[in-house]
């Protein structure tokens, strides 16, 4: 039974290949998207847990300096005097080598004690286990002696070797901090396949003594591995001095992954609103079929068919169309996330922690959710057209007028419905208090609220215009305009997609360019001194020098020097970055402080202990003024009473920023790492940077900017951040000129007796060109027009809601009008293009022929 | 005892609204029509004949009253119901022939067939019986536009007595066809009541339908007369 209906579905296709192939290529890119950008996440999760699953091997626990490195006398007295034989010291710091076509890239510098990092060296408790580690590292059990005695060693797995283009043995030039250090490879781990191999492709391997000379921590642990049971780890926490941490292993690795959270989640919504313009060309694609084949439906009907196995048969159709875009996007897909891994992992590095992840990580299960996600949008989007042609009386004698006029008419109730549907996103933003699925969610409603809306738009906007376009084209403008109406239950869905697609780029345009106003006018505070001078990375944890900071103080552009240390604090797993600064007044007041100026805040900062925090630093921890931050010190818990919330776009997990004095009551004097220099008004800072560049910088192993370059290098950030936003803007934009040009087509050519009596009556084909194009660049511009207040909707969304409920920021709403004209000019742009083939065929078909076929 | 009127119609009603306005079309109709006969009504454009056979075959539903088929009150049936009865006891020929494009001749056939549960063998095996009968038994692998209006036609009535019907409903069946063309229908519709014991009830303007027909009745103002 089902033989002569499935021929029934397929024949339709088969006769218009056009429409079959635009409707799979529009799901299928919608699928892409979204298969892409989960395989991307996937594996730049999967790339960061195995890389900490490949080092740690069977670790239970690792030890950690509070605020940051470890003493090795610790682990000493921990090993000798306490006879915790499972531990193993590590030092790791971030290398750039250039690899074999000269880039630059990022590698971890991983210092170990080969004895101790691989269980081999003697254990004194019976009952205790030395660290495990994976099979991929065993060569450093059999050349422990060369690690051990040669300066600078370092070991590599196959692939980094082959990134690097070497052999061993070999020299490898890394720079660490502006200075260049020369490696000596001795071996290479001749593993490429296993996760643990994958994982380390980014690392060089090499003893613990090099790695602290090269990364300049001598005496001082990154951390301290153990493989402890619960008792164990108990009995070390007892002895273990203050304020170092004993956590679980993994623990960190967790929580840094936590903070990509809010990224991942973004890059996930905007594939799905990719999606979503998908399934909008389903729902699209599976109407026109349907209005295609009113006739034939209602013959069908006549002879039996019940409306039951109708909706089943535009169904199968339907799972069709959705297992062949699925089939096309998931091979698209697997291309695209190669492309956008560089993208992901870029932004990872920039804004998060170092992440090398090369190679994708495919699962069953992403391929089943995209499967289902493209199968289902498919089936969603063509529920309503398989009701709507269940509805189709098997009476023939309903003519197009009257299904257009009924159409027409039941734009006003789809308006009120709109309506609705936006009260609904209203309320779920007000009633989901932080979600970001919630967020998203309101967001998708809006878009299917002005969905709904499109039609009364449409209708109303053609009105307006249709004076206008008589008085540019004569009667071909009246045609063009009326046509468009004529064709409404085709074009309102076309459009409606066309103007999401482009309001969606408007939105995220907004966003950014509000976003990146934000930035820029937060840097002109925050970075406001003059001169930032640094630390190199080389250079030893000791701080900058007494007499080298009060040289520079001595100059006579100095006005006033604000010294500068970053400590991480790791309290109820989460990480809380806290800047002691040196604060003077004038550069406490160039902080923008959320609620307004306050005298005391200074008064509260600086001589009372208290701390003031980012503004996503607020929002994350729900601290608020009057709150208290607690922190561990030597002397064990202290409290700092938060005075102040000050915006920041530099960390989406927040800061905290401790006056230098606050500090030294709670944690030992020492030097700080940078330093903020404010110049006289006179004084030019790069003219002062070259002069002292030779005199104290070079000397003292300083690297100094100026402001101006911060800024700048902040903004670079900023812009390669958002770069896998631009390439699914530009996505989405494909997707919706997919749907355009697929409705055009279809709209169009199945116009050919109505142009073949145009023709007939006299107008020449440059005349119907002409009208195909008006036509076309009206539903375009219409659809640019009504995109213009969604877009700023979306925006204002996307700010308000989206970024405050991922990072804890607020910004200013910057309206930029280049964004609107953009967006104006891509709809007419894309009604205009899709047109030019519709119109060709039309111009070269005979009007006998489409007279006769008709 | 079986009933030698086996499609009735007790007083029905059916009102169009157009533009706000009531347009009476049948008014308390109240007719029966004799199994095995074929019936010719007539009248003009508008008077309301489409709208009794849309009636006849269930895909519309009267204001008021009944329409009674094998003793069936088809309009008091649910929509699903109504198509079930349709598949199984009517058979529709139209004046556009409306065959499915897409699909042959041979799967025309097939077509109303499987939807009364016939296998695709068993199925094919009757629609090839049928076209051999209308002598269209070469045409079989063909798509309805390379047959000509009267070949369309021919494969339409096939169609519509394929799975053996109580009922045909014909809607201007001719309308579309030239005089010779139209001979040719008309001699086919004529021997479905005395071959296949099937009612054939023709909506038409056709005088030579009259003539042949067993009963004719005329439609004006909503009233049917013989």
């Amino acid at each position: 039974m089902t033989s002569t209906r499935f021929r029934l579905a397929y024949r339709h296709y088969l006769h218009h290949p056009w429409q079959f192939f635009l409707s799979v290529l529009g799901v299928g890119l919608g699928v892409a998207v979204v298969l892409a950008i989960d395989l991307t996440n996937a594996s730049a999760k999967r790339g960061f847990a195995l890389a900490n699953q490949a080092i740690a091997g069977n670790v239970t626990h690792q030890i950690f300096g509070a605020p940051k490195t470890i003493d090795e006398t610790v682990y000493r007295d921990l090993r000798v005097l306490h006879g915790f034989t499972e531990i193993s010291p590590v030092v790791v710091g971030e290398v750039s080598v250039a690899d074999d076509d000269g880039r630059q890239r990022r590698f971890q510098l991983l210092g170990i004690d080969p004895l101790a990092f691989m269980g081999t060296s003697p254990v004194q408790d019976s009952s205790a286990v030395a660290p495990q580690r994976p099979a991929a590292l065993t060569p450093l059990i059999n050349a422990p002696g060369t690690l051990l005695t040669q300066p600078n060693a370092v070991i590599l797995l196959r692939g980094a070797a082959d990134t690097l283009g070497i052999s061993a043995p070999a020299k490898v030039a890394v720079r660490i901090g502006a200075t260049q250090h020369t490696l000596n490879v001795i071996a290479i781990v001749e593993d490429r396949d296993t996760p643990q191999a994958q994982a380390l492709r980014s690392t060089l391997i090499t003893d613990i003594s090099s790695a602290q000379h090269l990364l300049g921590l001598a005496g001082r642990l990154s951390r301290i591995d153990a493989t402890l049971s619960a008792a164990r780890a108990a009995e070390l926490q007892s002895k273990l001095p203050r304020p170092l941490l004993l956590e679980e292993s993994g623990t960190r690795g967790h929580a840094m992954q936590q903070m990509t959270r809010a990224f991942h989640t973004n890059l996930t919504a905007l594939s799905l609103l990719a999606l979503l313009i998908g399934a909008f060309l389903i729902y699209n694609s599976m109407t026109l079929a349907i209005l295609q084949r009113r006739e034939l439906i209602a013959t069908l009907r006549t002879l039996g068919l019940s409306r039951y196995e109708l909706i089943g048969l535009i169904v199968s159709e339907a799972l069709v169309l959705g297992a062949c875009g699925t089939l096309l996007g998931s091979a698209l897909g697997i291309g695209l996330s190669q492309s956008l891994l560089g993208l992901v992992t870029t932004t990872i590095n920039d804004l998060y922690f170092a992440a090398e992840v090369q190679t994708l990580a495919y699962t069953p299960w992403i391929f089943v959710k995209t499967a289902s996600l493209g199968m289902g949008a498919t089936v969603l989007a063509a529920i309503v057209p398989a009701y709507e042609a269940s509805r189709i009386a098997p009476i023939i004698a309903q003519s197009r007028s009257r299904l257009e006029t009924a159409t027409r008419h039941l734009s006003p109730r789809l308006f009120v419905a709109g309506l609705v549907v936006a009260g609904l996103a209203l309320a779920t933003f007000t009633f989901s208090g932080r979600s970001i699925g919630a967020g998203f969610g309101g967001l998708f409603l809006i878009v299917m609220a002005f969905a709904l809306m499109t039609p009364a738009f449409l209708v109303m906007l053609i009105n307006a215009l249709h004076p206008a376009l008589h008085k540019m084209l004569g009667l071909v403008g009246t045609i063009a305009a009326r046509g468009v109406l004529a064709s409404l239950s085709r074009t309102q869905v076309a459009v409606a997609a066309l103007a999401i697609a482009i309001s969606t780029t408007i939105g995220v345009a907004l966003m950014i360019g509000s976003f990146r106003a934000a930035v820029e006018h937060w840097l002109e505070g925050y970075v406001s001194a003059d001169i930032y001078i640094t630390q190199a990375e080389d250079a030893g944890p000791d701080g900058i020098a007494r007499a080298t900071i009060d040289r520079i103080n001595a100059l006579p552009e100095v006005v006033a020097v604000s010294s500068f240390r970053s400590h991480e604090f790791w309290r109820a797993e989460q990480l809380i970055r806290v800047y002691v600064k040196g604060l003077h007044q004038p550069a406490f007041d160039d902080f923008v402080f959320l609620g307004g100026v306050r005298k005391s805040r200074w008064e509260g900062f600086r001589n009372r202990g208290g701390v003031i925090v980012s503004e996503s630093y607020a929002y994350h921890h729900a601290a608020q003024v009057g709150d208290n931050i607690l922190l561990a010190t030597p002397k064990g818990d202290a409290a700092f009473r938060i005075v102040g919330v000050y915006a920041d776009y530099g960390s989406d997990r927040g800061i905290v920023t401790m006056h230098e004095s606050t500090y030294f009551q709670h944690w030992p004097v020492s030097q700080p790492s940078a330093l903020h220099v404010y110049l006289d008004s006179s004084a030019d800072a790069d003219t002062l940077l070259n002069t002292l560049n030779h005199s104290i910088f070079v000397a003292e192993n300083l690297r100094a900017s100026a402001n101006k370059s911060i800024r700048r290098a902040a903004l670079q950030i900023f812009d390669r951040s958002f770069a896998i936003t631009e390439v699914l803007r530009v996505l989405t934009i494909v997707i919706a000129f997919v749907g355009i040009l697929g409705a055009l087509m279809a709209i169009q050519l199945e116009r050919g007796r109505e142009f073949a009596v145009l023709r007939a009556n006299g107008l020449v084909p440059r005349d119907l060109v002409k009208l195909l194009l008006a036509e076309g660049g009206l539903m375009g511009l219409i659809a640019g027009l009504l995109a213009l207040p969604l877009g700023i909707i979306l925006a204002y969304v996307l700010i308000a809601v989206i970024n405050r409920r991922s990072f804890g920021w607020s910004m200013q709403f910057v309206l930029e009008p280049r964004y609107l004209a953009t967006g104006l000019a891509l709809g007419l742009v894309a009604g205009v293009v899709a047109s030019l083939y519709p119109a060709w065929r039309m111009a070269r078909t005979s009007p006998a022929t489409a007279l006769r076929s008709a | 005892m079986p009933d030698s009127h086996s499609i009735r119609l007790n007083n029905v009603s059916k009102t169009y609204q157009e533009a706000g306005q009531r347009r009476p079309v049948l008014n308390a109709i109240s007719v029966s029509f004799a199994e095995g006969a074929f019936i010719a009504i007539q009248g003009r454009s508008g008077s309301g004949k489409s709208t009794l056979l849309n009636l006849l075959a269930g895909i519309d539903i009267p204001d008021s009253g009944e329409v009674n088929i094998k003793g069936e009150v088809i309009n008091q049936l649910s929509e699903h119901r109504r198509t079930l009865f349709r598949r199984q006891h009517i058979g529709f020929v139209f004046q556009a022939f409306n065959l499915v494009p897409t699909l042959t001749v041979g799967e025309n056939l097939m077509f109303p067939l499987e939807l009364n549960g016939f296998a695709v063998a068993a199925a094919r095996d009757r629609a090839e019986a049928i076209l051999a009968e209308f002598s269209l038994a070469g045409r079989a692998g063909s798509y309805p536009d390379r047959l000509s209006g009267g070949e369309q036609q021919r494969v339409a009535i096939a169609r519509a007595i394929v799975h053996k019907p109580a009922v045909v409903l014909a809607d201007e069946p001719t309308g579309n066809l030239d005089i010779d063309t139209e001979r040719q229908i008309l001699r086919l519709l004529q021997r479905l009541p005395r071959e296949h014991n099937i009612t054939v009830i023709a909506a038409t303007h056709s005088a030579e339908i009259a003539d042949i027909a067993d009963s004719v009745f005329w439609l004006e103002r909503g009233q049917l007369m013989a």
